[in-house]
């Protein structure tokens, strides 16, 4: 048997952990904080392959540079860890070459939003057959807490010491106002509904993205009078559920209620449909 | 008027020009065309200026009945449509006493800079013919004098003419055909300066620019992904290689910028499909750090630089060989990858297809340096066939004791997973990492994948197709790339003066095969290494790599126009009197 030195392997005792077989061997203690919000979202997407019964030989994972960025590497899947900022055209290139293949990016907010904006933007455009799940924690965590493109305004950061003087981006309406599918956004903590969520998104055709909320107790909290446990439950205390509600009304607020849930979930032809649809012409054309 | 006789080649340079719109690249098109089916060789560079539409335009041919691949020192005849900007490109245009100038009676005089040539001035009514014609256009005309004066067959000329035409319409066409009579006709009386041989029996030339040569080329080697940012001088690669990939069942995507262009090309190979991407030295740049991924992660790509005038925006629409430092040098860490080079527009073919197989084998990172002289000029050349190469990438389970993606093998080579196979599952990764992929900043691990990325590089056998090598003798003219045709033209020149001259012509410029280049350089007396960069990139590349004696000199000038062979002929002569 393997041996574990996680905290999942800790507290499960000598049983393991039940999701032991969807991680690589040897690849754990993982590289996260305690009270870091990105395992519980890693959890949630494997309890998800599983309830979809995503057969394994036909996974693939992608993530780019950041803590979330390592995701790839820890999961038991046809993986690649590209670059800062790339995982979305790297998968957008994967996919076109094994369409056969559901491909997921899991990154970060730095990642996919700041150095990687323009490919997120261009794939929601295309419409590309993806599902992308953007692990927001208002900061660049893995290189000591940096202000980023999702920091709130007025947050401490090591690069914002009197404050964050920037807008943040609401990604969820970024995203959905340049065509995704399907666009929800969930708290880490919130495991049932975001594996419900992910599950939901491998059923969708076309460009999906969820924004998972997650706390960073080490870096960003600590910084924010939000330490340890502080930062989660300020989320859970201030998050509130509004299926459906308009994007552009969900920007995350100083204050006040941070709003959750499905917020996009339309049909629209996808890049490998208008591309099949385009090939399908061409044959009828020369035959 | 003569052909000079130091060239051996006995060929004739055409130069149309006139302000943009005036049909003067059709016309210098069709001409070639017409070059080919007189079972000719050809050559067409064109200059044009920044603007899309408007300003100036110059379609510059050369004619022969040998395979050439370098414009000459000087132009023979000139026709110009009209005078409006010459002296914006005059310096393209050099011309001689011998030269004749066909000039419109009416559109003026002659700028003075072509005056200054002393070349014969012959005034025609070109627009009062054509306007005599319904329909009739005056770049119709000069197409037939200048063929006349080439040497060509009407009747051929005619039949081409409609063809080329054919989708403008009949009306169109037919006057087109009337004004290329005309124009024939109207010079009837004085010598041809060209006498074709009688066509041979021998298959059809192929009229093909470099940029369609490499198209074809990746195709050849089994690309069936393109992800690409237009870019000039690049795009016309990417246009002619759209709709042929759907009809081979791959696929073009024109990505956002050419970060996500590279990062789609590593995704799509690591999904077993082979990719490639053209772009230029704006683009090559912004692909760097992702090139690096690939050699990292050992994901087979290639990328076609046709380089232009640089740094930064430079000049897009002219030629130079000024990326070579980027291709070699311009990734961080030490990232070892295959740089390569064609030699020819018809070698664009070759050298691709070549680069294609060795990515795939060698699971790396291919550059290939043409330039916007090969990639956008014509030639008429012999038919290019493909090498069928042998070289395959190795994929799948290979060890019995479990699967090691970046296995330390004997040739540096191990085995891909390709997704979908679940024996081989794995994490490819830019992070440095062990054998099985997991990252790992061990002090063991990092020097042996650095090792293993390397020598699979180094101890493969690229075979003969590394260089290309001509004569022997005292001088030694060593080139890369595009210019190698001006050079091996300059030493034909120079056999003919009884300088014995060797040309060593690099395909592969990386790994540079040092011992084996040393072993060539060693007999030679005067070593001159020519290249159209100011800097000299090559020269201190060579030098860099201790292959240079140390009297070896350099012959580096910059663009924007390309090395003529009676320029290198005039330095290797200035430097043996030295």
């Amino acid at each position: 048997m393997t041996v574990l030195t996680s905290q999942a392997a800790m507290t499960a005792g000598d049983a393991g952990h039940p999701l032991d077989p969807e991680l690589r061997e040897g690849r754990i203690p993982h590289i996260w904080c305690p009270g870091c919000g990105i395992g519980s979202v890693m959890q949630a997407f494997l309890e998800a392959v599983d309830t979809f019964q995503l057969e394994r030989n036909r996974l693939a994972v992608v993530s780019g540079i950041g803590c979330t960025g390592r995701v790839a590497g820890y999961l038991k899947a046809d993986s690649f860890h590209t670059t800062h900022g790339r995982p979305i055209p790297f998968a957008t290139g994967l996919k076109l070459a094994r369409p056969e293949l559901h491909v997921n990016v899991l990154s970060g907010d730095g990642d996919l939003a700041a150095i990687g904006g323009n490919h997120l933007i261009h794939a929601a455009r295309r419409n590309i057959d993806l599902n992308v799940v953007c692990i927001n924690n208002f900061n660049y965590g893995m290189t000591g807490g940096q202000v980023g493109p999702t920091t709130p305004l007025g947050a401490k950061t090591t690069t914002s010491p009197f404050g964050c003087h920037e807008h943040p981006f609401n990604l969820v309406d970024l995203v959905a106002s340049c065509g995704a599918v399907y666009v929800a956004r969930w708290l880490s903590m919130d495991v049932r509904r975001l594996r419900r969520s992910i599950e939901e998104s491998f059923s969708k055709t076309g460009f999906t993205f969820i924004e998972v909320l997650a706390p960073c107790p080490v870096n960003f909290g600590r910084r924010n009078q939000l330490d340890e446990a502080a930062q989660g439950r300020m989320l859970v205390e201030r998050s509130e559920i509004r299926n459906g509600a308009d994007t552009r009304e969900v920007a995350i607020p100083d204050e006040g209620p941070i709003v959750c849930g499905k917020f996009v979930d339309h049909e629209r032809p996808s890049y490998l449909q208008l591309l099949e649809g385009l090939r399908a012409r061409l044959q009828e054309h020369s035959t | 008027m003569t052909v000079d006789s130091s060239t051996e080649t006995l060929s004739l340079s055409v130069a149309i020009t006139g302000s943009g719109g005036s049909g003067a690249i059709t016309c210098g098109l069709i001409l070639l065309e017409a070059v080919a089916a007189a079972g000719l060789y050809g050559l067409m560079s064109r200059s044009l200026g920044p603007q899309i539409r408007g300003g100036e335009s110059a379609a510059m041919l050369r004619i022969a009945r040998e395979p050439i691949d370098c414009l000459d020192d000087r132009f023979d005849l000139l026709i110009g449509l009209d005078w409006l900007n010459l002296e914006r490109f005059a310096d393209e245009l050099p011309l001689v006493p011998d030269s004749l100038i066909v000039t419109d009676t009416g559109k003026g005089r002659l700028p003075d800079c072509l005056l200054a040539s002393r070349a014969e001035v012959l005034a025609l009514p070109v627009k009062q013919l054509a306007d005599e014609i319904t329909g009739g256009r005056s770049n119709m005309v000069a197409l037939g004098i200048a063929a006349f004066l080439c040497g060509l067959d009407l009747n051929s000329l005619l039949v081409v003419t409609r063809r080329q035409l054919a989708d403008k319409g009949e009306k169109t066409s037919e006057a087109s055909a009337l004004c290329v009579a005309r124009g024939f006709r109207a010079v009837q009386n004085r010598a041809r300066l060209f006498r074709p041989y009688p066509a041979e029996d021998k298959p059809p030339l192929w009229n093909i620019s470099g940029n369609e040569a490499c198209g074809l080329g990746g195709l050849r080697g089994g690309i069936r992904f393109v992800a690409a940012y237009p870019i000039t001088p690049a795009s016309d690669m990417l246009e002619w290689l759209s709709p042929r990939l759907e009809e081979v069942g791959g696929s073009l995507l024109q990505a956002e910028d050419e970060l996500a262009s590279v990062n789609m090309l590593i995704g799509a190979s690591f999904g077993g499909v082979p990719a490639m991407t053209a772009t230029s030295g704006p683009g090559l740049s912004l692909m760097a750090e992702g090139l690096g991924l690939a050699v990292a992660s050992e994901t087979p790509l290639v990328v076609i630089n046709v380089t232009r005038g640089g740094p930064s925006t430079g000049i897009p629409t002219k030629s130079e060989q000024s990326d070579l430092n980027l291709a070699v040098f311009g990734m961080h860490g030490d990232a070892p990858h295959l740089v390569l080079a064609p030699l020819s527009i018809r070698d664009c073919a070759f050298t691709t297809e070549w680069a294609v197989r060795l990515a795939e084998a060698l699971q790396t990172v291919a550059i290939v340096l043409t330039d916007q002289f090969l990639g956008q000029n014509r030639g008429i050349t012999d038919p290019a066939h493909s090498a069928k190469f042998e070289l395959r990438r190795k994929t799948g389970l290979q060890n019995e004791d479990g699967y090691r993606r970046y296995a330390i093998a004997e040739d540096g080579l191990s085995s891909m997973g390709i997704p979908g196979m679940p024996e081989c599952i794995y994490t490819a990764d830019g992070l440095e990492h062990d054998e099985q992929g997991v990252p790992s900043n061990l002090t063991s691990d990092h020097p042996a994948q650095l090792a293993k990325r390397l020598h699979k590089l180094t101890c493969f056998d690229y075979g003969p197709h590394w260089l290309e090598i001509q004569g022997e003798g005292d001088v030694c003219l060593l080139t890369w790339g595009s210019t190698a045709a001006a050079v091996f033209e300059a030493a034909r020149r120079l056999r003919t003066q009884r300088i014995d001259t060797r040309v060593i012509a690099l395909r592969l410029l990386a790994p540079l095969q040092r011992e084996a280049l040393r072993d060539l350089l060693r007999p030679a007396m005067r070593i001159l290494v020519v290249e159209l960069n100011h800097q000299a990139q090559c020269f201190h590349y060579l030098h860099a790599q201790q292959v240079l004696p140390e009297d070896a000199g350099s012959l580096a000038r910059p663009g924007p126009i390309p090395w003529r062979p009676g320029e290198i002929v005039n330095q290797v002569l200035e430097s043996q009197d030295r």
